[in-house]
């Protein structure tokens, strides 16, 4: 691996720091930033046009960036952006209001401020940006942004948007002031609220009002850096520089091209020198990449993980302490080197990540059998249980819970493993999802920008695999969304995370830092916790 | 009349063969895992959003209703369209099943003569070096799994070398050298089973033939042993290597993993690729014109057999 910083003070630069350059906390950046930001309107002081002159110098202009992706792009719909490959080149075209990096700091894009109004934080109002226009000419106005939000929580709204901020704002409530301001009327007080019309929900990106749901393929029209050319379902994307991009002298690139690879054609392709950036990296497959010096791997802390889920209705699992006594079995930190090369966070069985910032204290889980078999015993397991875990094969998700198996065989509890495709364990309609319906699961979440868009163990959320229902958790859940002081804010979350640890319904054995690889001849790229890649400021040598 | 009535005969029979096919597969594709509104959403959509999907798309009525819908659509001439990318059935199927009959026809041009010399010179020399060195090499490559052979190819002339480009997927507008440069690996990959598999029927071949009466009595008579071998032989040999021929060309089993490899896009990674999906339009669409090109290809492979053998054409006159 070339020398550089796995994690670079902020997130938001193209900073590359050598190796043992400097110590920082890059936590208290985060949690400084992400608190702070959403009161302060002005965050244009952070924008993107500003920090790309300041921050980093481009090593060359021009060149088409060639990325690869594993995601079999049927179809690009920023209605719903269905795979990473779709996402990806969805959001060179569209742009949302808001934009956030690893850092999770909310940054101003198509907005140029926002804040709540009268200290309301369930009152919204963003200015818009002046001058945008779409690459057919259309002006870029609060109409484009009523009308798309209009379409995206519509009655019965299959997008994902729906799913994810459907409970904060609905239909009808996104209102234009005038053609520059937009006010969001939410169902309740959200402090991070710009984060939901933020890159974190990709289907925010913003068409013009004309958009028909459906004809992006066609007419691919957007206010974003870079212009679909072409796209082929399941073999890529073709894309070329806007030339009237707003932000003058952006993007450095002529072009892009996102190719539909498997992860090891995507290794070889990278080690033939026909692929320049692998977004989504996992270290399984592009471990061979590790040690040599054409390429640069770069790791974001993220608040991706794998949860380990075990339904509290369901015998053995109705009684905690059998719930505990399997996490007490878990060896985390050498789940962190021996699955992650290192390249993790300790998870201790609550929602709340460390990139959010909350500074939760708790003692750390740690692998205990003696006091594992004693709960057992207490539970009336003392000769241990057999239970079926069902599993995803996606990344180290198969070898993770091999090791679980064999931790667990240790106290006497015999797990029976299935690992099923994604079509499988996500099921079929009308029938029970294996993930949501069986006994115990290990299923792959991805990272979110704010604990406010990880509402899985609020009773009856549809992602409730556990099927857990703690009323104080869920109310404490909707306090701390609404909550800007960092104080109260911890003081929230610090409950949220000890009902969650002392009751178990899931095991959150450790938080995944995303890994991202490229050749070393690409400079320029921020870290973003998700696969999202902004290649506005990128270059190539 | 009586060749009237044996094309008709061969067309209801191919036509029926397409239908089971068709209704096979339409009803296996039930069983498969996955949904539909599950695919065009992704894993974050709720199940009530995947219900409405599938309730807006029709794929949640009863099977035979759906059957009954597909198979009048397409005795009418209508393919529809995929349910995953909104494509024509018909014009997506034509396009891949082109891409992989042009990877198929590089392989076997490539592969074809060089089998058939192989063959050859190892029944020539047979039990001696030549012969001993062939046939094992064949046997080896026989043994070597496509997915091997093709990593193989690929870390030595694309990582190694960069000689040939690790995407297969020919570039629009590219030249007959480029597009050839882009899909010469996928074909070796796609020629090294069957290289070795028409070399061992072209030996076996020849070997029957050189032996047999006709070919010993030509020998005796004094015949040279070069008119022996290409004009006697050589042909009969040929025979069965003809019906393999057919069936390979007519067969695109081993093109899903290669196509799958070398990222090309051909028809059998779209019949995977459809099936994952549960777009059932397109998968029904994709294996019916894969059976449709295994008919044709084993009725050509017939009437060669019949150019080939005037035993075969007598045979059917006098029928």
């Amino acid at each position: 691996m070339s020398g550089e910083s796995k994690r670079p003070p902020n997130g938001s630069t193209e900073l590359e720091v050598p190796f043992g350059a400097g110590s920082y906390s890059r936590r208290d950046v985060l949690r400084r930033g992400a608190l702070a930001s959403a009161s302060l309107g002005g965050l244009s002081l952070l924008g993107p046009s500003a920090a790309s002159a300041r921050e980093y110098a481009p090593a060359g202009t021009g060149g088409t960036i060639r990325l690869g992706i594993e995601s079999s792009t049927n179809i690009i719909e920023p209605f719903s952006l269905n795979t990473d490959g779709a996402l990806i080149c969805a959001q060179q075209v569209l742009e949302p209001l808001v934009w956030a990096n690893a850092d999770l700091i909310p940054r101003p894009l198509l907005a140029t401020s926002f804040a709540p109004v009268n200290n309301d934080l369930s009152h919204w109002r963003f200015t818009l940006r002046q001058g945008v226009k779409y690459n057919n000419g259309a002006s870029f106005t609060s109409a484009d942004v009523v009308s798309w939000m209009d379409t995206l929580l519509a009655t019965g709204s299959v997008s994902n948007a729906a799913t994810l901020t459907g409970s904060v704002l609905t239909k009808g409530n996104t209102k234009a002031v005038d053609p520059y301001t937009v006010d969001f009327m939410l169902e309740r007080a959200v402090a991070q609220f710009p984060l939901f019309v933020s890159n974190y929900v990709p289907e925010t990106g913003i068409p013009p009002q004309t958009y028909k749901v459906g004809t992006f393929a066609k007419s691919p029209v957007g206010t974003g850096p870079f212009m679909l050319k072409q796209f082929v379902p399941y073999t890529g994307s073709t894309l070329v520089r806007n030339p009237n991009y707003w932000q003058t002298g952006l993007p450095h690139l002529d072009g892009v091209s996102i190719r539909d690879l498997s992860l090891p054609a995507q290794v070889i392709a990278m080690e033939a020198g026909d692929l320049d950036l692998m977004p989504q990296a996992p270290l399984v497959a592009s471990g061979v990449l590790r040690n040599n010096s054409k390429f640069a791997f770069t790791f974001a802390e993220s608040a991706a993980y794998r949860e380990l889920s075990m339904r509290v209705d369901k015998k053995p699992f109705t009684d905690p302490r059998v719930r505990e006594a399997v996490a007490l079995c878990i060896d985390r930190p050498s789940l962190i080197t021996g699955l992650l090369d290192g390249e993790g966070q300790l998870g201790n069985d609550h929602i709340l990540a460390p990139i959010y910032g909350y500074n939760v204290k708790l003692p750390q889980r740690k692998q205990d059998y003696q006091k594992a078999r004693q709960l057992l015993e207490a539970a009336g397991y003392a000769n241990g249980f057999t239970v079926q875990l069902t599993a995803q094969d996606d990344e180290e998700i198969p070898e993770y819970i091999a090791i679980v198996q064999q931790q667990v065989g240790a106290i006497g509890i015999t797990l029976e493993l299935q690992i099923e495709e994604a079509a499988q364990f996500y099921g079929t309609s009308g029938k029970p999802a294996p993930w949501l319906d069986n006994i115990m699961v290990c299923s792959p979440w991805n990272s979110r920008a704010t604990q406010g868009l990880q509402v899985w163990f609020q009773g009856g959320n549809a992602f409730n695999a556990p099927h857990w229902n703690n009323p104080q958790f869920t109310k404490l859940q909707l306090q701390l969304e609404g909550t800007l002081e960092a104080a109260a804010a911890h003081t929230l979350a610090q409950e949220m995370a000890t009902i969650m640890y002392n009751d178990v319904p899931a095991i959150i054995a450790y938080w995944v830092d995303l890994p991202r690889v490229r050749s070393v001849k690409v400079h320029g790229l921020p870290l973003t916790s998700t696969v999202h890649v902004d290649l506005r400021r990128v270059t190539l040598s | 009349m009586i060749v009237v009535r044996r094309l008709g005969k061969r067309l209801f029979l191919t036509l029926l063969t397409l239908w089971l096919v068709a209704t096979l597969i339409f009803f296996l594709a039930e069983v498969l895992p996955g949904d539909l509104g599950r695919t065009l959403l992704g894993p974050e959509a709720t199940p009530a959003q995947v219900a409405h999907l599938d309730a807006q798309l029709g794929v949640n009525r009863p099977l035979l209703t759906q059957y009954i819908s597909w198979l009048g659509n397409v005795v009418h001439g209508n393919w529809g369209k995929s349910y995953l990318t909104q494509q024509s059935v018909l014009s997506v199927v034509v396009s891949r099943l082109g891409n992989s009959m042009l990877l198929a026809a590089f392989s076997l041009l490539m592969v074809i003569p060089l089998a058939l010399i192989a063959g050859t010179v190892a029944a020539l020399s047979r039990d001696r070096f030549a012969d001993r060195a062939i046939t094992v090499g064949a046997q080896g490559l026989i043994a070597i799994p496509e997915f091997v052979s093709a990593i193989i190819l690929l870390l030595i002339f694309s990582v190694v070398f960069h000689v040939f480009p690790t995407d297969a997927q020919i570039p629009s507008g590219a030249g007959v050298p480029d597009a050839l440069s882009h899909i010469f690996l996928p074909a070796v990959t796609a020629g090294v089973f069957v290289f070795a598999y028409f070399t061992r029927m072209v030996r076996e071949g020849m070997i029957d033939a050189l032996s047999s009466a006709y070919a010993r009595t030509a020998v005796l008579k004094g015949v040279p042993r070069r008119t022996v071998v290409w004009k006697h032989a050589f042909r009969n040999a040929l025979l069965p290597t003809v019906a393999v021929i057919g069936a390979q060309i007519g067969g695109f089993g081993s093109l899903v993993v290669i196509e799958s490899i070398f990222d090309y896009q051909g028809i059998g990674r779209l019949i995977l690729q459809s099936a994952n999906g549960h777009d059932v339009p397109m998968l029904e669409g994709a294996v019916l014109a894969v059976a449709l090109v295994f008919i044709l290809a084993n009725l050509g492979a017939d009437i060669l057999y019949g150019v080939l053998d005037p035993r075969i054409r007598r045979r059917r006159q006098v029928a």
